[in-house]
């Protein structure tokens, strides 16, 4: 189960387009990054005031002044721009970000997310994240199927949202899946899994796309 | 022309306890060092805190709260810095922490109202959740949007690159973040800076915070 992250990201990159103006969650969602077709140039946006957010910088010439919004230092790219926070999220909210990938705690059949507090276990805050899943134009969860065995795909999140209905499509290492007006739609499956595994693995009943196809 | 440079324990002379402090940066890049640190050794206490963050322990505003001079800290994501939880959940009364926490975008865009004379700001962040609750919803072309309200502050520390002696102010890198936001949102601005240069010496196509902001200048930031 190791590379399951490494499969998730490597399929959330072929869902980005080239030109795309694309903001990544911490964590996951940044290794997104390492699989991206040489082709393929995506203007990266953080949220803490830059557009055009290059790779991490080497420690030897890394800028003091240059951070990404996960407290990395970082480079930024020929045509880059550096903003204040509400430009930032003016950018974000005012849907010039095609796509958002970030993990989460939960997500349910309604494209609910729960990602930002377990109620006095864990209150991290929200950070850009409610923002960042409101204002771009496609969401997509990157996450592993379960934790350790327990649903996170759910009919419906138990823990306190971090907004509702934005969720357009789930990446776990098991599958895609697709959030419709019917439910979730299973569009691509990993070989390694049966249907009736990731059924299994997920706690709403997923409907199965008659194109289901193999997803890398 | 008012003196406005003054060494870092001159400029928080007038900071006294309980006051509302807003603290540029971004996980401690763009916070300025030098006027936290003046704070931790003036030791006023019960201080309400705004900022994106809560720094890192021992870093940013993470060093009022080891010192145990936050009584509210309203913020957006407080997870990097482990001695929040501590606080809020401890049993010793004085040091129990406040932690307000608030979506990044609506933080800066009610530090913006606050500078830019808006009653408040519509936003679709939070419609459906836990961040909705008691807050006036409008429906506005069949899209709901929240009521946020200007955030103000007593005094802003606000961290620049480069600050001429009327304190316009260039920042550098994504050190910007909400400095230029918070500089227009306080009574008092004091801005630490890496480096004070004569009137005239800054291009002013460049500038992005006016000195008709900034109260005091400190230099020496890091």
């Amino acid at each position: 189960m190791s590379d399951a992250k490494a499969i998730i990201a490597q399929r959330v990159a072929k869902d980005l387009k080239d030109g795309n103006v694309v903001n990544l969650g911490i964590g996951l969602p940044t290794m997104v990054v390492n699989y991206l077709p040489e082709d393929v140039h995506i203007i990266f946006q953080s949220e803490n005031g830059m557009m055009g957010m290059g790779p991490a910088a080497e420690e030897s010439c890394k800028d003091l002044d240059i951070m990404n919004a996960g407290a990395g230092y970082v480079t930024a790219t020929p045509g880059a721009m550096f903003f204040d926070s509400a430009t930032s999220f003016g950018i974000i909210r005012g849907g010039h970000v095609d796509a958002t990938v970030l993990g989460a705690l939960q997500v349910d059949r309604h494209g609910n997310l729960a990602s930002w507090i377990i109620p006095g276990k864990m209150v991290p805050g929200m950070g850009g994240s409610m923002d960042l899943v409101v204002g771009a134009k496609k969401v997509i969860i990157a996450m592993q199927h379960t934790q350790k065995g327990a649903h996170k795909i759910l009919d419906q999140c138990t823990l306190p949202y971090t907004a509702v209905k934005v969720v357009d499509e789930i990446v776990t290492e098991m599958g895609v899946m697709a959030v419709t007006p019917d439910g979730l739609l299973l569009t691509e499956y990993n070989p390694e899994y049966t249907v009736e595994q990731i059924q299994e693995a997920t706690g709403t009943p997923l409907i199965i796309s008659p194109d289901l196809k193999p997803m890398l | 022309m008012i003196d406005k440079v003054k060494t870092a324990d001159e400029a928080v002379s007038v900071i006294q306890d309980g006051a509302t402090i807003m603290v540029g940066g971004f996980m401690v890049c763009g916070t300025p060092k030098i006027l936290i640190d003046a704070l931790v050794r003036k030791n006023v206490k019960n201080l309400t805190i705004i900022c994106n963050d809560a720094g890192l322990p021992g870093e940013g505003v993470g060093k009022l709260l080891s010192n145990g001079q936050i009584k509210t800290l309203i913020a957006s994501h407080v997870g990097l810095n482990p001695e929040v939880a501590q606080r809020m959940n401890t049993d010793v009364e004085e040091d129990k922490l406040e932690c307000v926490l608030i979506p990044q975008g609506t933080l800066a865009e009610r530090i913006r109202a606050a500078s830019t004379g808006l009653g408040g700001i519509l936003t679709p962040t939070g419609v459906g959740t836990i961040v909705a609750e008691g807050k006036q919803v409008l429906t506005i072309e069949d899209k709901e949007y929240l009521l946020e309200l200007p955030l103000k502050a007593d005094f802003a520390l606000i961290r620049g690159t480069v600050t001429d002696k009327f304190g316009n102010t260039i920042y550098n890198g994504t050190t910007q973040n909400f400095n230029p936001l918070m500089a227009g949102a306080a009574e008092h601005v004091i801005v630490g800076t890496c480096e004070v240069v004569e009137i005239g010496e800054l291009d002013p196509n460049t500038i992005h915070t006016s000195g008709i902001f900034v109260d005091t200048i400190v230099g020496g930031e890091q």
